[in-house]
């Protein structure tokens, strides 16, 4: 969480140089990709962000994997630039900020849907067209399945919660009858 | 009582078949850190500065610093509870507490929570603990007095309605006794009265509860409570809850006395939180806006004017100093913000006078203002005279020839020195004041031994009540000593003087 100011102004610039060329889905794949790397397989963080390798040491690892990524030539700019900076570590950061951006940009807003049980697709879309409704953006819908909450169904849209769970409601109960006896 | 076990399930059942389930729509953000009273929690994007975030299980928090992108949020009870990525919930509350007449003979914490045991507060009004003071065009000047029922203070540093009278001095000189004594004397008044402890052991919180219950006091007191183990935000805000509590009665055309004891403790509180907030510490680490933090708490204390009703809050801070240093920064900063302090020092409390008033260095800047007329009569040349006594007792230490008019000062000081002194717990209502002032400062005193004036004093009023009631009520009546009533006094107090007199031996 340190790094969020850091990655912020990073991922400004990128989104700059994203809106001028209009690349925003391949910029997301590139740093999805790497930023995935970077969970799955932690020798390749180390390899990128341990200071105990010198810098161009580091450089050609960020090079080859560039190669690999396929990607154009403001993204293979970008990624090396990190590494000369000696901020390959925020990198993961980078790709969330930059994410929430685009998002912004677009009128777009991630949300999750929990249910006990997996929703129909109908009853999916009517979730998203109130969720669309709340927040007046384009909600793209995730939904999970939890047998812990009982029944109902749980809506996040970023900061925002729509609890209409059983176990919520059981937990209310409980404290108000806790409170007033 | 037998509790039926019927009688509960009845109420359960109630409960739940009013329980209303409704799908709850709330606006979120996760803690990212927790620790030392204050968590950081990222989210909660729309939060306002001072308002109330639920963390789970009902512990509240205060929503102090709104960063680029986390709030910094001081908790309001045990943070033991909340972890890291734990999920907190605006509540779209700014902070506030119940107020009202059915606070009054409670014991409560710093969000109005009871803590008395007496069961749940059925309050109908909540308000808001931080508001801002009345402006200029919504006050009055204070006019009429406020008595704290001890001499030393009504006589030379009045206190009238709606002023901030600091008072300041050492540990264990009497602070918390004094203003115990004004709320005590506040009794067959229409004063509402609040007592706020900030940062006490909760064993000196209860023996304060138990004199006002004793002396019949908690029925028209709040006592705000925020103990010396309370998280410092409590602290911080108990000040500022009981003098919302205070508000209630002064916006609604009723008056109020608020005791902060003691304020020295709420900007250590302060200090506390925000060090761990990492606000810039500043002279004596202390932040840069504790000056602002008490100006604003006592500038909400103030008699309003006629069209709102012309209530009042009157208020007693407390400072305790160290070692008598009244330059630190704390208390030169509540001096310069009050209306005046009574200052008490430890060397003549040690010596017996107590309250330990010292006359030179209390002062109230509304001054005779706040005092009747009666008052004025007899406090006139009080200050004046001991002034000088104090000035002669100095330098007639070296020699033993005095003349007459030296001698005659000197026993007229001491004598008056005597008539101040008074016993805790037995504040006394203006009349009986003005009537012993009148007797030493006429000069009814100087033929007795100063030993005997504290039994002088209580036969005296006994003689009065009992043969002459009419002076007290005369001048409850009048507010002043015309020449007729003059003359009554002299004549009740020569006479009273002669059977003393006798009746001890004297002569």
């Amino acid at each position: 969480m340190k790094n969020t100011i850091l990655a912020k102004r990073y991922a400004k610039a990128l989104f700059a140089v994203g809106k001028e060329l209009g690349a925003f889905d391949e910029y997301t794949r590139a740093l999805g990709e790497i930023s995935e790397l970077y969970s799955t397989s932690p020798e390749v963080r180390d390899a990128l962000t341990n200071p105990m390798y010198p810098v161009d040491v580091r450089g050609k690892v960020m090079e080859h994997l560039v190669q690999l990524l396929k990607t154009s030539q403001e993204m293979s700019n970008f990624l090396n630039l990190l590494v000369q900076k000696k901020r390959a570590d925020v990198l993961p950061d980078i790709a969330e900020v930059f994410q929430a951006m685009v998002d912004e940009d677009r009128n777009v807003c991630k949300g999750t849907v929990v249910s006990a049980t997996a929703l129909s697709a109908e009853l999916q879309t009517k979730v998203q067209a109130t969720l669309e409704k709340i927040t007046s953006k384009t909600v793209e819908l995730k939904s999970e399945v939890d047998p812990s909450i009982i029944g109902g169904i749980i809506a996040k849209v970023g900061d925002l919660v729509l609890d209409g769970s059983i176990k919520t409601q059981l937990a209310g109960l409980k404290e108000s009858i806790n409170g007033s006896v | 009582m037998q509790i039926k076990a019927e009688e509960i399930s009845q109420i359960i059942k109630g409960q739940i078949k009013d329980y209303e389930s409704k799908v709850d729509l709330s606006e979120t953000g996760t803690v990212i850190s927790v620790g030392d009273g204050i968590a950081r929690v990222h989210g909660v994007e729309n939060c306002m500065a001072m308002e109330l975030l639920e963390f789970p299980g009902g512990i509240l928090g205060l929503a102090l610093n709104l960063e680029e992108d986390n709030v910094g949020c001081a908790v309001l009870g045990d943070v033991r509870h909340i972890k890291e990525g734990d999920i907190v919930k605006r509540t779209g509350k700014i902070a506030e507490v119940p107020v009202g007449p059915e606070m009054e003979g409670r014991v409560v914490d710093g969000v109005g929570a009871p803590i008395d045991g007496q069961g749940a507060i059925d309050a109908k009004e909540t308000r808001k603990i931080e508001v801002l003071a009345p402006g200029v065009i919504a006050r009055k000047s204070v006019h009429e007095p406020c008595y704290t029922g001890a001499k030393a203070v009504d006589a030379m540093t009045p206190v009238g309605r709606g002023q901030r009278e600091l008072v300041i001095g050492d540990r264990q000189i009497g602070k918390t006794a004094l203003c115990v004594d004004a709320i005590i004397a506040q009794k067959n008044t229409d004063v509402h009265c609040v007592y706020v402890a900030i940062g006490q052991k909760k064993s000196t919180v209860a023996l304060v509860v138990e004199a006002l219950r004793k002396n019949g006091a908690m029925d028209y007191t709040t006592v705000v409570a925020a103990c010396a183990s309370d998280p410092a935000p409590l602290q911080y805000i108990a000040a500022f809850a009981g003098c919302a509590m205070g508000e209630y009665f002064r916006d609604n055309g009723q008056h109020s006395l608020i005791i902060y004891d003691d304020l020295s403790k709420q900007a250590v509180a302060y200090r506390e939180l925000s060090l761990l907030l990492r606000r810039p510490p500043g002279r004596e680490a202390f932040p840069g806006d504790i000056f602002f933090n008490h100006s604003r708490l006592l500038e909400r204390s103030a008699k309003v004017s006629d069209e709102l009703g012309a209530g009042s809050l009157t208020a007693l801070p407390i400072i305790e100093t160290q070692a008598g240093d009244v330059s630190a920064f704390i208390p030169t900063n509540v001096i310069s913000i009050t209306d005046g302090q009574v200052y008490l020092e430890p060397n003549l409390f040690f010596s017996g006078v107590r309250p330990a008033v010292n006359v030179g260095l209390s002062v109230s800047r509304v001054g005779g203002a706040a005092q009747c007329k009666a008052m004025k009569q007899v406090a006139g040349t009080l200050r004046l005279d001991l002034a000088q006594y104090r000035e002669l007792a100095a330098f007639a230490q070296f020699g033993s020839d005095l003349d007459k008019a030296t001698q005659a000062q000197l026993t007229r000081g001491e004598r008056l020195v005597e008539i101040l002194k008074q016993p805790q717990y037995q504040p006394l209502p203006m009349e009986k004041q003005v009537t012993i002032l009148f007797a030493g400062t006429k000069g009814f005193l100087d033929s007795l031994p100063v030993g005997s004036l504290a039994e002088y004093e209580k036969q005296m009023y006994e003689y009065i009540e009992q043969n002459e009631a009419s002076i007290f009520d005369d001048m409850r009546e009048k507010q002043e000593i015309d020449s007729a009533l003059e003359e009554k006094m002299k004549n009740t107090l020569t006479a009273f003087g002669e059977t003393f007199k006798a009746s001890m031996g004297l002569n």
